[in-house]
């Protein structure tokens, strides 16, 4: 595709019934009521020219290029601020506009650098494209202003470490800091300063933009029309000659991207505005940190050997295959089809991942198939099945933009989930009430133009207490949508929730002293909740991660069917999905119990069509969960795994216990990118392809199938369906595609909630919210509208019932996890780009009474000790810590913060207890034990055989 | 006087914030409390304001340097606001402000060297009819020449 | 005992925990069918032989399901 330039029409679309019909240079177009004179111009396909406008941005009426005549009006008004009237009749160009026009371009011209040629943006510049547009042949005033001679002789502003900042070549139009404000909610940017001595500043005078609250998410690049704000890749490259279409592969929000190339380099990544989860939006991850996909630690070579104390020897694809499938098959002849199993990836396309489980029911013979979203979202996948009946989150992401009140619980999304977040700071500062539950004091709680009207700041591990608190004053206050429960629910079983809610022992003041929140706040969170109109519940790990995860879950959706917050725009009940893929690679059948769809493996009828098509008996029974599969090696009966892109030896908790059975088993095959953690224990490496190399979708966390497309070639010569393929065919079960799009043919063929899903409908739509079937044609953006997918709606009893996992006087206090912005998951990515920069080390957040009880300063070296183990980290004191609380992430493997995390799990899912785990922190100065064994490791495990001399 | 230590500064804006109830929309008149309370609004104290009213430092930047009122470092002893409006500036305004600067040693705009004396431009004091007018720490002098006006910023050092 | 037993019967436990506000009736069917529904068979026949065997430590519920899922293999 030819470089893909994105209209703009210069104001934001208007989203009303009511129209207007007007005349533009005698041509009539009929609009949404409040469109622009501009915007009804453009989509008659009539450009006005303009600086300061452009369609991500609410109008501003600066530049004073825009203007029109308008019969019957005075003057020549600016068609940006000029909404359309019934029978308006507008004139966009005439000598006298010209004139105006030109006018004012001298005068920008006047002060702006002549230096086109030479410049970052020449063939990229709306100054550039304007000045030609308003037919600029002389400035009557030289070209000798002032101000961008001073500033030519500051120093460029290159602290951020993607795009620099160069104030000669502004115009002031002040789109850098509306895009701040606007689109990303973060206000970093400011004009200071007035008149001639006007210029963009990034925080304070004393700042830069690296140390000013910037977040680097790229808004303000992109709205940029000059060279003063530009990727420092456009810059060493020069601009971008074609455009291919495609979506991150970073969290679950699944922002759609131009990769915009010269040959097969990214020159950058720009958010698409068509994109249906990011509408031109986008964070320092997805729009920035891209570069690991070329990193030298990539490894694009098949490599083997015969016990991980051995170097690693590259080999051919072929040999690499067949050792593979040889050491499974002897392994599953001396110990039974079920000593091997595979585990599927959330960060592969929803086409590497059925080939995946396909491989372990068909080729393997068993049901050994889990998958990461075991770690993190497996809880909502059962107790929204449970409640309503499917395994997903009930809206998309626009619906935020009607929600009235808004419940955040257990996630970060600034951090986590930023260009989410952003819409939802939108929909905050236009009004929308704010409940935050969290025990850390995130940024959401207060940030500018953003307070939480409420923070419950429970204890970790009380989560479920506080929904059946918040529940109970619903019921017992009168609160109630029994309309909705009447209509929608399941009778029987809310009179029995109710009963149970409505209990004194349920009551927020018999629970405030366990959750750790006064009693009055929660009654008024409660009654926000339930009676502020349309109220939605945005949810992350600190929801599914503990041992009563499925139980939350089921609690939410129970406040959400009571409340009757649920079938429309604006309400809901919302995972915030880690990972790009989580949704789909839950769909797509990597659960041991479930085949695609989330059908049990048991279902006589599911199985056969799957049996037919496949052509092979299947299993019925549920297989090996990754946990299980951890405890089956240790006892010696699970011997052999294939790993596709998860790092399991640093993301599963208990460390020492996962690292036992990884060593303990014989054949370790790692399908990744990097040499990760996992890889010290493999014997068989199989390199994988980076998201800018793969064909095929990811489904983020609205549900919303999004194509992925390859802008470059496999670095290692085959796709990872493929090599799956010829595994698959190496143990004896012919599986075979020509191209991804037949992978989608047959996930569609068999999965009723797909069946109207293909690549070239995708291609022509852009995407879809599944299900997309004879009943949905079109997708389904909200889904319960009219039922619920399981008939009525089930509430679930749900005592609360507090972890085994507890504190007491050797180990005080509760450690917490959770993200940090610039960093992603185990870091594998992320840590192979300049994104460090920000977060070069994770760190022990403490309350600074804890830290002084323990003589603890700030920077300090302390060292983390559970029950499971110890690691060392630097302390950072910080008031968003509660006391007896301390937090980290786990971006960086040498942290080790799983060394700690317990066995602890979800009682439904056996989804780890990450977020609550009881620690003693003591000042430190060495790292820990498994800190320099894992030095060691490294030194030892990771070697390869040097090439051989030519 | 307060000391202008940062901590120090940060308890007054704390203070003066809170005495305007930590509302966002009286920035500009915290600023002048501020100014009033230590005599200038320094850089340092933008956090301690961003903080308090819930806004970023960019926009609390933004706004103090939006008005030349509000000074970053504090004045001198004496502080002259000579007007440069359209009937000052025909009245020999200009070169009025260059021989008093001249006289004190100082740019207009600072401070000089010894802290005694700062010059500022203005624009209109509404005081037109007495052309050229001035401020000499904030009292109204008219109809000034270079004499007049530096008898008056000797009365207000002394 | 052995961890893996320990394990099992912790599992159990936590799920019959959850279905014990329900009545009995519903919670052992409750029990007996998720451990049916997501257990690998080797899984429940380790803890079935177990709470036959003697089902220390085992939760009321779980035993009841238990047998139920012996009775219908």
């Amino acid at each position: 595709m030819a470089l893909l330039e994105e209209p703009d029409f210069g104001t934001p679309k208007r989203e009303t019934e009511k129209t207007v019909t007007v005349q533009i240079n005698g041509q009539t177009i009929t609009v949404p009521e409040g469109t622009s004179v501009m915007r009804a111009a453009s989509e008659l396909g009539q450009d006005i020219p303009k600086l300061c406008a452009t369609d991500m941005l609410n109008a501003w009426g600066s530049c004073r290029m825009c203007l029109v005549e308008i019969e019957g009006v005075r003057g020549t008004p600016a068609s940006c601020t000029t909404p359309v009237r019934e029978g308006m009749n507008v004139r966009t160009q005439t000598p006298r506009l010209e004139k105006i026009r030109r006018g004012v371009m001298e005068l920008y011209i006047s002060d702006h650098p002549l230096d086109c040629l030479t410049c970052a943006a020449n063939g990229d510049c709306e100054l550039q494209d304007t000045a030609g547009e308003v037919g600029l042949r002389d400035v009557r005033y030289g070209f000798q202003g002032e101000k961008h001679f001073a500033e030519a002789a500051e120093p460029k502003d290159e602290s951020n470490p993607y795009f620099h900042f160069d104030s000669s070549k502004c115009i002031v139009c002040s789109r850098c800091v509306r895009a701040c404000e606007e689109v990303q909610g973060t206000f970093a940017l400011t004009i200071q300063g007035r008149g001639f001595d006007s210029k963009v500043s990034a925080g304070a005078a004393t700042d830069d933009f690296f140390g000013s609250e910037c977040v680097s998410c790229g808004a303000c690049v992109q709205a940029c029309p000059t060279a003063t704000l530009m990727e420092k890749s456009v810059y060493d490259h020069g601009v971008p000659n074609r455009s291919v279409l495609t979506t991150c592969a970073y969290c679950g929000v699944g922002c759609s991207f131009k990769a915009e190339m010269q040959g097969d380099q990214v020159v950058r990544m720009v958010p698409y505005k068509d994109g249906g989860a990011n509408e031109g939006h986008s964070c320092v991850k997805g729009r920035f940190a891209w570069g690991y996909a070329t990193h030298k630690d990539r490894i694009t070579t098949p490599m083997i050997r015969d016990k991980i104390t051995d170097p690693w020897r590259k080999v051919s694809w072929d040999e690499a295959i067949a050792f593979a499938a040889d050491r499974f098959k002897s392994i599953q002849q001396k110990y039974g089809k079920g000593s091997i199993g595979g585990i599927t990836s959330s960060r592969c396309t929803n086409e590497e991942v059925f080939v995946v489980q396909k491989m372990i029911r068909a080729a393997f013979g068993n049901n050994n198939v889990d998958t990461c979203a075991r770690v993190c979202h497996s809880p909502t996948g059962y107790g929204l099945k449970t409640t309503f009946g499917t395994s997903a989150g009930t809206q998309n992401f626009k619906s935020v933009e009607k929600a009235d009140v808004i419940l955040v619980i257990g996630a970060n999304p600034t951090d986590g989930h930023p260009v989410f977040a952003s819409r939802m700071k939108k929909r905050l500062r236009a009004g929308a009430k704010l409940i935050v539950a969290d025990p850390r004091k995130i940024d959401l709680v207060r940030s500018p133009h953003v307070a939480a009207n409420h923070h419950l700041q429970l204890r970790p591990g009380t989560n479920v207490a506080l929904m059946n608190a918040l529940a109970h004053v619903v019921v017992t206050e009168g609160l109630v949508d029994e309309e909705f429960v009447a209509e929608r629910c399941e009778e029987a079983d809310f009179t029995r929730w109710r009963a149970f809610v409505a209990e004194a022992r349920n009551a927020p003041e018999a629970l405030s002293e366990k959750i750790g929140v006064d009693p009055e706040t929660i009654r008024e969170a409660a009654r926000l909740y339930a009676t502020g109109k349309n109220a939605a519940i945005y949810y992350g790990l600190g929801v599914t991660e503990h041992s009563q995860g499925s139980t939350m879950v089921m609690a939410m959706a129970n406040l959400a069917m009571a409340t009757g917050n649920i079938g429309r725009e604006g309400v809901g009940v919302n995972p915030l999905r880690g990972q790009n893929n989580v949704q789909g690679s839950c769909d797509m059948g990597s659960f041991p119990h479930e085949l695609p769809g989330y059908r049990h493996v048991a279902d006589t009828l599911v199985r056969g069509t799957f049996e037919a098509d496949w052509g092979v008996p299947l299993s019925a029974e549920p297989g090996l969960r990754i946990p299980n599969m951890f405890a089956a090696a240790l006892d010696g009966s699970f011997r052999g795994l294939f790993v596709q892109g998860e790092d399991i030896a640093q993301s599963d908790p208990n460390t020492h216990h996962v690292t036992a059975a990884l060593e303990s088993m014989d054949c370790i095959v790692v399908q990744d990118l990097f040499l990760n953690e996992t890889a010290a224990f493999a014997q068989v490496f199989l390199p994988g392809t980076s998201f800018l190399e793969k064909d095929g979708t990811f489904t983020n966390a609205e549900r919303r199938i999004n194509r992925v497309r390859p802008v470059m070639k496999e670095q290692s010569g085959l796709s990872e369906w493929e090599v799956v393929a010829r595994l698959a065919r190496a143990m004896g079960y012919d599986m075979h595609y020509n191209a991804a799009s037949e992978i989608m043919d047959e996930i569609a063929r068999l999965t009723p909630t797909f069946s109207g899903v293909n690549f070239a409908r995708l291609d022509r739509e852009g995407s879809l919210q599944w299900p997309v079937n004879d009943k949905a044609p079109n997708g389904t953006p909200t889904m319960h509208v009219s039922g619920f997918v399981r008939g009525k709606g089930r509430f679930m009893i749900t005592e609360y019932v507090p972890t085994e996992e507890r504190t007491n006087r050797s180990f005080p206090l509760i450690l917490t996890t959770g993200r940090i912005l610039s960093q992603y998951n185990v870091g594998a990515q992320t840590r192979r780009t300049e994104n460090s920069r920000w977060h070069e080390t994770d760190v022990l957040e403490i309350h600074p009474f804890d830290a002084e009880e323990r003589g603890i300063a700030d920077g300090d070296r302390v060292s983390i000790q559970s029950r499971k183990g110890a690691v060392s980290l630097p302390a950072q004191i910080s008031e968003r810590m509660p006391q007896g609380v301390v937090y980290t992430t786990f971006h960086h493997p040498v942290s080790g913060a799983n060394v700690i995390t317990t066995e602890f799990s979800d009682w439904a899912t056996n989804c780890p207890e990450y977020k609550v785990t009881a620690v003693q922190i003591v000042r430190s100065n060495q790292p820990s034990d498994w800190q320099v064994a894992h030095e060691e490791i490294r030194r030892t495990n990771y070697r390869t055989e040097p090439e051989p001399a030519e | 006087m307060s000391t202008d230590s940062p901590l120090n500064i940060d308890a007054t804006v704390v203070d003066i914030c809170r005495h305007h109830a930590n509302a966002p929309a009286a920035l500009i008149e915290i600023l002048h409390d501020l100014q009033e309370e230590i005599g200038h609004v320094p850089q340092s104290a933008l956090p301690a304001i961003a903080t308090a009213l819930n806004l970023s430092r960019a926009e609390v930047h933004g706004v103090v340097s939006f008005y030349h009122d509000f000074r970053e470092k504090p004045a001198g002893a004496v502080t002259v606001k000579i007007c440069r409006a359209e009937a000052c500036q025909s009245m020999g305004a200009l070169s009025l402000i260059q021989r008093i600067c001249a006289r004190h040693g100082v740019e207009l705009g600072g401070t000089s060297a010894d802290g005694r004396i700062t010059v500022e431009a203005v624009y209109c004091l509404g005081n037109c009819a007495l052309s050229p007018a001035a401020l000499v720490n904030d009292k109204p002098v008219g109809r000034i020449d270079e004499e007049r006006l530096n008898a008056a910023i000797r009365g207000a050092m002394s | 005992m052995s961890d893996d037993i320990k394990e099992l019967i912790r599992m159990a436990n936590q799920i019959a925990t959850f279905f014990q506000s329900y009545p009995e009736e519903e919670a052992v069917t409750g029990t007996a069918e998720h451990i049916r529904d997501f257990w690998t068979s080797a899984m429940r026949a380790r803890l079935g032989r177990y709470a036959s065997d003697n089902g220390n430590g085992v939760h009321p519920l779980v035993m009841q399901a238990m047998g139920r899922l012996q009775q219908a293999a």
